[in-house]
Formats: structure tokens, sequence, C-alpha cells
């Protein structure tokens, strides 16, 4: 994935390593986007993922001299990675937008279930049905949630998100096995909150 | 019930990884001919198809502010780790040397005492002490000098000092034929053979002879020589104060002495930890 920038990577790189803080400022406005995403998908919760945005950039450029080469952005993404598993390790964070309380919200509030048809705001009905998507995976377990989102959000391999969590390749593959079932299965009880395009029905 | 759950399980670990083109060319294979054949495991593997495709789909959400880094942000937090670990690294090897010094220094005070712990007699220090000859010749006569027998090496320090240095008061006090306070006191009865439960009383009349310049072994032997019976003391157990100065007579340390020890030992471990985790976090 392109930062949306057209940007010499490795110039910038090599002159924030010697200390060019400028330089690295290109880079943090190139990747926050993806960072902050990254963040956001995993603690789901918009200030935590702040946070640990601002602390993987801080950590990033204070950690500048241990970047071999390759690709910076990979290598930042582990960083922010990093910070939020360690940050759900330690403090089992409650989501902003839980599963359970997704389920509980009247017909007004839910725009899916308005008579049973989706509203024509195709937008307001993407925006929904993100939230939706967000609250699934925050219900997951933070082993399986961490994985399913370096993997189905950030296109991560199997051999980089093991890198990046520490666990073998063998883990990575029946965590994001579990993650995924589960995920469809949190869906497909909630189907019927769900637009009609999206329901996940178990019929061919 | 745990092997079917294990089985989906299998199962949903085959369709993933085949959603993700991670099978290999033969699982792949075998896992397409089952496709062909089974409806509802092409049905499970749409369902999990559909809910990967669900979450590709998800929007990026924008950084909601810049996270541009400022000199103040980068001055604020590296210096602290630079400032804290060679402190607490000098911290950690002070509060170490201290350990040391008190830990040596409490095992060369508590030395002599460790030494007589490992004599053969319990309770040797005993023996050796000034106050030990003062209960009479008979235990003088008991215990033979100390070039006669093989001894502990503090034993044969602590008797070449009785030997050579004067009497205690105590030991004058007994010289002049007025009672020594330690004559009350009892001796434990696994004294090296000196039980004073087991050997006959002296004679009455028969008092020892020593003479006020006489060194306790002299006296001893002045004892064995007229054939004295052991004149065995027999008192109430009460504690016997030991003059700390007394050679070869030191006190164990009592267990407070070590508390010290052990709190420093504490502390640089967790100075140790501490400057650890400082030096990584530069």
């Amino acid at each position: 994935m392109s930062a949306g920038r057209n940007l010499d990577e490795g110039r910038l790189v090599a002159a924030a390593q010697r200390g060019d803080l400028d330089a690295f400022n290109e880079l943090v406005l190139a990747y926050q986007d993806r960072v902050y995403n990254l963040a956001y998908r995993i603690l789901g919760d918009p200030a935590a993922a702040e946070d640990a945005t601002q602390e993987a950039f801080i950590a990033a450029y204070r950690h500048l001299s241990t970047f071999r080469g390759g690709s910076f952005l990979s290598w930042l993404m582990r960083t922010v990675a990093n910070r939020c598993y360690d940050e759900l390790r330690r403090h089992k964070r409650r989501p902003a937008v839980s599963w359970e309380s997704f389920g509980e919200m009247d017909e007004e509030a839910n725009p899916f279930l308005v008579n049973g048809h989706p509203t024509p705001e195709e937008a307001a009905q993407q925006a929904e049905l993100a939230r939706f998507l967000q609250a699934a995976i925050v219900a997951l377990p933070p082993d399986q949630r961490i994985v399913l989102v370096l993997s189905d959000v950030e296109g991560m391999n199997y051999q980089e998100i093991a890198d990046t969590v520490g666990i073998p390749v063998g883990t990575v593959k029946s965590r994001l096995a579990r993650a995924r079932a589960r995920l469809r299965d949190l869906l497909q009880a909630q189907r019927e909150l769900l637009p009609r395009a999206y329901r996940l029905e178990d019929e061919d | 019930m745990l092997g079917k759950n294990r089985a989906r399980e299998r199962v949903d670990e085959w369709l993933s990884a085949y959603i993700d083109g991670a099978l290999s060319p033969r699982e792949q294979a075998r896992l397409e001919a089952r496709l062909a054949q089974d409806a509802a495991l092409r049905a499970r593997l749409e369902s999990l198809q559909r809910t990967v495709a669900l979450v590709r789909g998800m929007p990026s959400v924008p950084a909601p502010r810049n996270f541009l880094l400022t000199p103040a942000m980068v001055r604020q937090t590296a210096p602290v780790a630079r400032r804290l670990a060679p402190a607490l690294t000098f911290a950690t090897a002070i509060s170490g040397l201290l350990c040391v010094i008190l830990l040596v220094g409490n095992l060369i005070a508590a030395g002599p005492s460790r030494l007589g712990a490992a004599a053969p007699a319990p309770m040797a220090a005993y023996e050796e002490t000034p106050q030990m000859l003062e209960t009479g010749p008979t235990e003088a006569k008991k215990a033979p000098p100390a070039s006669e027998t093989a001894l502990p090496e503090e034993g044969l320090l602590s008797r070449a000092a009785t030997a050579t240095e004067p009497p205690a008061p105590e030991m004058r006090a007994w010289s002049e034929g007025t009672p020594s306070p330690i004559e009350a006191a009892p001796f434990p009865p696994d004294m090296g053979g000196m039980g004073g439960g087991a050997a006959p009383g002296p004679p009455p009349g028969e008092p020892p002879t020593p003479t006020p310049e006489m060194t306790p072994s002299e006296m001893a032997r002045v004892a064995i020589a007229e054939g004295t019976p052991p004149a065995i003391t027999v008192a109430e157990p009460t504690p016997v104060p030991v003059p700390p100065e007394m050679p070869g007579g030191k006190p164990p340390l009592p267990p407070t002495s070590w508390l010290p020890v052990g709190g420093l030992a504490l502390l640089t471990a967790v100075l140790a930890i501490f400057s650890l985790r400082a030096w990584r976090a530069r």
C-alpha cells in the first residue's frame, strides 16, 4: 500500500537517523493515517489509539538506530502493533463500542433496522457497517484480534505477523482461523442488525 | 464433544488458510475435492470468505489530528532514561558494595562462634572459656590439656590464650576461695563428656588446693596429680553471661544482625532490575 505521497523514504529515514526531526515529521505525515487506523482497529478506542500512535512515533524516532533497512512502513507498523499488543495485555482495555451494546441499539438508532430496509445513504450505511464490524472485532480475545487486524486490515502475511507478534507461523494460522470463525459466528448471530446485502447466511 | 470442536477448528483452519492461499498444493487439492462433494463445507467456506471480505473492506479511519513530533517531545522522554540509567547503576553498585561489606563484617564477627559450632562437641565454646575452669579442678581434670588432646584450632588458640594471660577477675575470685557466680551455672549434659550428673561428687573435706599464681591448665594438672575426685557443681540452669572480649567465647550474632544484610541484598536486586530497564529504555 502506498502512503499516498511521493516521498523519498530512504533519504528521509537516513536524515532522521542523523537527528533531523523535520525529516522524520515528513514520514509522520505520510504514515500517520495508517498507524492510527491500525491502533484504532486493535484497541477499539479513539483516545487510546491516539495515545498509542503518538507513543509509537516517539518510540520509532528514538529507536531509529535499530532500523536496518527494508520497508520503513513495515517497521513502523510493527512498532505500533507491538505497543498496542502490550497495551492490550497490560490493561485488558475495554472497547469504547462493545458488541453487547451494539446489539441493544433500538431501531431508530440503527439505520439498518428501519422498516427492515437499508437506508438510502450509502456512506452512512458503510460507516454503520464499519462500526458494527469494529464492535465485533473488539469482542474477540486480544490474541486473536491482533492477528486478525494485522492480516485482514493491514494485509500482512503470516510470516510478517509472526515476526511482529513474536509467535510461530503455525500459531498465527490457528489464531487467525479461530478469529475469523468467531467473527463469522458473531455476525451470524446478529445478522438481523446487518443490512441485507451484508448478511451472512448459511444457505448456498 | 471436545473432539468434535477440535475437528471443527481444524476444518476452519484449512478453510482460513485456503482463503489466504497458504495451503500446500496437496492440501489444496484434497480440500477442493471435499468441497466439490460437501455442500455444507462449501457454505462454511462461503460464510468465512464473506466475513473476511467484510473486514478487508472496512474503510480506513483517518488520523483525527497530526502526530508531528516537537523537539520538546523528543527531549522530554529521552533524557530521563539517559540520566536515570547511570545513576541507578551507581546506586546498585554502592548498595551491592555495602551489602558485601556488611556481610563480610558479620561473618568475621560470627567467625569464632561458627568454628565453635563445628567442634566435635556442642557448646564447645564453653569448654574454652575461663568460666569453664572456674567450675572446679574436676572440670580441668576431665578436660585434658591442650597439648595432650587433638582439639579444634580454636580450642588450641583459646587454651593458649588462657594459659598465658592472667586470670580473669572471676578466676582470681575463684582462686582466692570465693565462690564464683559461674559455679551456679550448669553445663549442658552433652558437653563433650563433661556431664555433671554422670560424675560422682567430690568427697567432703578434700577441696583442691590450687594457688593463685597457677594458670588454669597448671591447676588442672595439680588436680590430676593429687587424684582429686571430680568436684561437679550442680546448679540451677541460668544463662551464663559471656563477656564479648573473651577469646573464643564470642556469642553467636543475633538474627537481627543479618537483617541489614538481607535488606541491602533486596535493595541491590531491585536497583539492578530498575537500572537494567533504564538501560534498555535508552
